[in-house]
């Protein structure tokens, strides 16, 4: 872990000199890892399970329907201003318009949550994200344009014969898997506190993006929003272990919980 | 005729570009007379590439321009400027594709779908999205280009008009890769590849053969899956195209069927 680092992007991507370089051997072994300790709790069951984000930090079963459909809509349209953000534009006092801009390319069962939101209930949403956004522009301040970066980016990873599908979904990735280092580096933005759930969330990232691209990414990086505070960890085996080993007990207790 | 599945590392695209096999070419007028029996079967007006194979010759619904949807074709013509030297980065080649397309949506003289026109009248919050899109798109295949040397280029897609207002075939492409006097075409999807992801391969193959006047398909049609890290690959042999061939001749009997059925 990186203590007290002076800000979030150079702590992320470091000093480009002292990079380690990539390891193919790494992302193989880390396969090679989860499907052992996925037989160790599967065993030859031809179960399917799907592991996704919401089911790592283990939020798939929050009772307060209401609640989670709020920090649901929040996290879609902070990961929407995020985007605006790093296409130059400034979201911060512009909730509304990124609101609208949001909901026409919506998936269909989060646009329905939209719609049936009470006015008085979406007005408070919006200015709840306006001040994410607010804080979020000055976490990341401007990134430098040769900077390769990826925006929601998305991944869905088959392993043990295509009956464990990991999805996955980063807010922002840095860097190129083509360099002979390792340059990848993942952010995502969440809107509550810190806390164990983001940190597996963190882990699950980078074990993703290795089984994805078959090199370890560099670093991987949470930001709390409505916080500001943000966890970093260097990707190493120990790493991608917990994470492997993570993935295994949700499938224990049956996917997506 | 060979499908082949991969995981997408790097090294990949090189090892699939550097073993690729001369493509096959067409005997002489079956071009022709393939794209004439498919404007009859298709009874009219339409167009088949890989959707249509892929989704058994059912025709998409109505179409509206989105940042993801426009992030193709905006990210071609960054790319093309970056690889052009125009400018030094994604993000720059980006903003300035916009502003073209802006410009001629600003003229009026686009039609009122198009993406130039969409753009136009994007808001602030619109053209970041856009932009945010495009330059993923960008850096996702450099990535995937970044393993096969300098030599690659941003592709247009494959067309083949039957007749004016007739049928359309159209082979989506992305990047062409010249090796040793062959072309390896890498077409780039989204998500993760269905069951049919194969025949849709082997279809943008048969058009992508079709489209050329030497009837030369390409050595190596690669469909890569950078979201789920998978690379499907088909190779431009006879027996591949003649099967893109015939999925393409089902898909416009299809279209052609429904039209009668309307």
């Amino acid at each position: 872990m990186i203590d007290a680092p002076p800000s979030l992007l150079s702590a992320l991507r470091g000093d480009p000199g002292r990079r380690p370089a990539a390891d193919p051997a790494l992302g193989a072994g880390v396969r090679a890892l989860l499907e052992d300790e996925l037989f160790a709790v599967l065993g030859d069951s031809p179960r399917r399970l799907v592991v996704t984000p919401a089911s790592v930090r283990g939020l798939a079963g929050v009772a307060d329907i209401t609640a989670s459909r709020r920090a649901r809509l929040r996290g879609a349209l902070v990961g929407t201003g995020l985007r605006v953000i790093l296409g130059g534009g400034r979201p911060a006092g512009r909730a509304s318009a990124l609101w609208a801009s949001w909901i026409s390319e919506a998936p269909a069962p989060l646009a329905a949550l939209a719609v049936d939101l009470p006015s008085p209930e979406r007005q408070r949403l919006l200015e709840v994200v306006d001040e994410d956004l607010a804080a979020l522009a000055r976490a990341i301040g401007v990134l430098p344009s040769s900077w390769a970066r990826r925006t929601g980016a998305r991944a869905e990873v088959r392993v043990r014969a295509g009956t464990v599908v990991l999805r996955d979904a980063v807010d922002l990735v840095l860097g190129s898997t083509r360099v002979a280092t390792r340059d990848v580096v993942l952010l995502d933005v969440v809107t509550s506190p810190l806390g164990e759930g983001t940190a597996r969330l963190r882990d699950y990232h980078a074990l993703v993006e290795t089984l994805r691209t078959g090199v370890a990414p560099l670093r991987t990086a949470i930001l709390s929003a409505p916080t500001a505070e943000w966890s970093i960890a260097d990707v190493d085996f120990a790493l991608l272990a917990r994470a492997a080993r993570h993935v295994a007990d949700i499938a224990a207790e049956g996917g997506a919980r | 005729m060979s499908l082949r599945v991969e995981r997408l590392t790097p090294g990949t695209m090189d090892r699939l570009v550097a073993d690729a096999s001369p493509g096959a070419v067409l005997p002489e007028g079956a071009a022709a007379r393939l794209v004439g029996r498919l404007d009859e079967l298709a009874r009219g007006a339409g167009t088949l590439d890989a959707w249509a194979i892929e989704h058994a010759g059912h025709v998409g619904a109505d179409f509206a321009w989105t940042a993801r949807r426009a992030r193709r074709r905006v990210g071609h013509g960054a790319l093309a400027r970056v690889r052009g030297g125009r400018v030094a980065s994604a993000v720059d080649g980006v903003a300035d594709e916009l502003d073209d397309l802006r410009a001629r949506g600003a003229t009026g003289q686009v039609h009122p779908r198009s993406l130039a026109a969409w753009v136009h009248g994007l808001d602030e919050v619109g053209t970041a999205l856009v932009t945010a899109a495009a330059v993923a798109w960008c850096a996702e295949v450099d990535d995937l280009a970044g393993g096969v040397g300098a030599s690659w280029r941003v592709a247009t897609d494959a067309v083949v008009r039957s007749r004016p207002g007739g049928l359309v075939l159209r082979a989506r492409r992305d990047l062409v890769i010249p090796h040793e006097g062959r072309s390896v075409v890498v077409r780039v999807r989204s998500g993760h590849p269905g069951p049919s992801a194969g025949p849709g391969l082997r279809a943008e193959l048969a058009v992508a053969a079709l489209a050329r006047a030497d009837g030369r398909a390409p050595a190596r049609l690669i469909g890569a899956w950078p979201e789920a890290g998978l690379a499907l690959s088909v190779d431009g042999d006879e027996a591949a195209v003649r099967a893109g061939a015939r999925d393409l001749l089902r898909a416009a009997r299809r279209l052609g069927g429904a039209r009668l059925a309307a």
